[in-house]
């Protein structure tokens, strides 16, 4: 019973739209703040980061993308070059 | 060949030097030393990144904080709504489009009601489509359709997205605040130009100004997100703010009308039949620029009376913050990262007068 009080919010949560607000307004704001601003990773983790935070998130510095996640949600941005910045791939 | 040599090395001298500011750093008098303590000061909530002042085309004040410089660009959210809005201008100039025609030229929208025949492309500029819209960032990130539009279900194509809203009130009648409108405005500027839209806000604007360095993200679609993703200096900033105090003009090319500053700063019609919360009701709004305009309609005062009614502001999220001050003939920037608290504006321009008034 406590396992389905602790599931079902979770549940609930997923389907609606808040967790794709924290993986993506992460990962842009630091794609951005690294790759166009040019800032300290220790900057643009504390520029990006909201009230809560993704559950994880991983850059490739190689390909300059970073990847998001909240429970079940990914986002992918991907830096293009310095006149068009960053953008969301997949949400 | 020798004085033809020389001619040419005056002439890039001189364009040279019209391109960028000069310095002019003007000393340490007691208003410049508060009015830096309270934009940098330590104990305050606000976390300012710049502070630039150009007064008669020259740099008197610029100071930078967090690891920001005068090369370095950054984001100037909704003050990129003034360049789209410039841009625009010039696009209206160039005979590429008119205030007046119809949106549904361009972008197909919802039948309802008949509004969308009455939609112009003036009322985009002017904040008054009468789109049922939503302007929240982090307080109220899942009712707020900017965030549903930049970052959630609607990134791909910011300008169709917004022009599948209903109609909450008929064109031109109800003034409400909306990234969407000036997206959707860029979206018509994409369709109208074709190829040459990539590089138009490079070859009309920022290279004529000399401006270096500069990024503006784009939609899937490749709208360039005119709300809000344009990156720049705080001088880069600061030379859009010049062109507007010199009435569009650049290097003596009128790169942007006359009359369509004039007109840009001009307050919308039906901003003071639109009552609404918080301060944005005092601060009348024009083509994509704050006011600071007296509303005898709403029985309010500027919101700024420490400054003429001729001031305008471009602004934008985490206090980012563009004044152009005609009465000082002065151009100030103040860039920032306020996520914990407000840069109180009242306060800021109630400092920046003092400080003009002591140069006099």
């Amino acid at each position: 019973m406590k396992l389905y009080i602790l599931i079902l919010p979770l549940l609930l949560l997923s389907s609606c739209d808040f967790p794709k607000v924290i993986p993506s307004t992460f990962a842009k704001d630091y794609c951005s703040c690294r790759f166009v601003v040019g800032q300290s990773k220790d900057y643009c983790l504390m520029y990006a980061k909201q009230i809560v935070s993704p559950t994880s998130w991983s850059e490739d510095a190689n390909k300059k993308e970073i990847v998001a996640k909240f429970l079940t949600k990914k986002t992918r941005v991907k830096f293009l070059n310095q006149k068009f910045g960053c953008q969301i791939q997949e949400n | 060949m020798f004085k033809f040599i020389f001619n040419l090395l005056v002439l890039f001298l001189s364009l040279s030097s019209m391109a960028n500011f000069q310095d002019a750093l003007v000393t340490e008098n007691k208003e410049l030393k508060e009015l830096k303590n309270f934009v940098f000061g330590e104990s305050n909530i606000h976390s300012s990144n710049a502070l630039l002042i150009i007064k008669d085309g020259k740099v008197i004040v610029e100071e930078y904080k967090n690891g920001f410089h005068k090369e370095k660009p950054h984001r100037i959210w909704s003050i990129s709504k003034s360049f789209s809005s410039a841009l625009m201008g010039m696009a209206i100039d160039q005979k590429i489009l008119t205030l007046d025609e119809k949106v549904h030229d361009t972008y197909p929208l919802t039948k309802e009601k008949g509004y969308y025949k009455e939609l112009t492309i003036k009322h985009l500029m002017q904040m008054s489509s009468g789109f049922e819209w939503s302007e929240g960032y982090e307080n109220n990130p899942l009712k707020s359709n900017v965030i549903d539009m930049l970052f959630i279900n609607n990134y791909r194509d910011m300008a169709t997205y917004t022009s599948q809203r209903p109609f909450a009130h008929r064109p031109g009648k109800q003034f409400n605040y909306s990234s969407g409108e000036t997206n959707l405005m860029m979206g018509i500027l994409r369709k109208k130009l074709g190829a040459k839209y990539e590089n138009y806000p490079w070859e009309q604007l920022f290279q004529p100004l000399g401006m270096k360095n500069i990024t503006w993200e784009r939609d899937q679609a490749g709208t360039y997100v005119g709300s809000s993703y344009l990156y720049m200096s705080a001088r880069d900033l600061a030379k859009f703010g010049q062109l507007y105090l010199q009435k569009g003009k650049w290097n003596d090319k009128q790169l942007l009308k006359e009359s369509f500053v004039d007109e840009s700063v001009k307050l919308v019609p039906a901003f003071e039949k639109t009552i609404l919360k918080g301060e944005d009701n005092a601060q009348g709004y024009g083509y994509q620029w704050w006011l600071n305009k007296d509303l005898p309609i709403k029985k309010l005062k500027r919101p700024y009376p420490a400054l003429a009614e001729s001031a305008y502001f471009g602004l934008g999220h985490h206090g980012q913050t563009l004044i152009v001050i005609p009465e000082f003939n002065a151009v100030v920037v103040r860039y920032g990262s306020d996520k914990q608290g407000a840069f109180d504006r009242k306060i800021f321009t109630d400092k920046l007068a003092p400080f003009f008034k002591s140069l006099q």
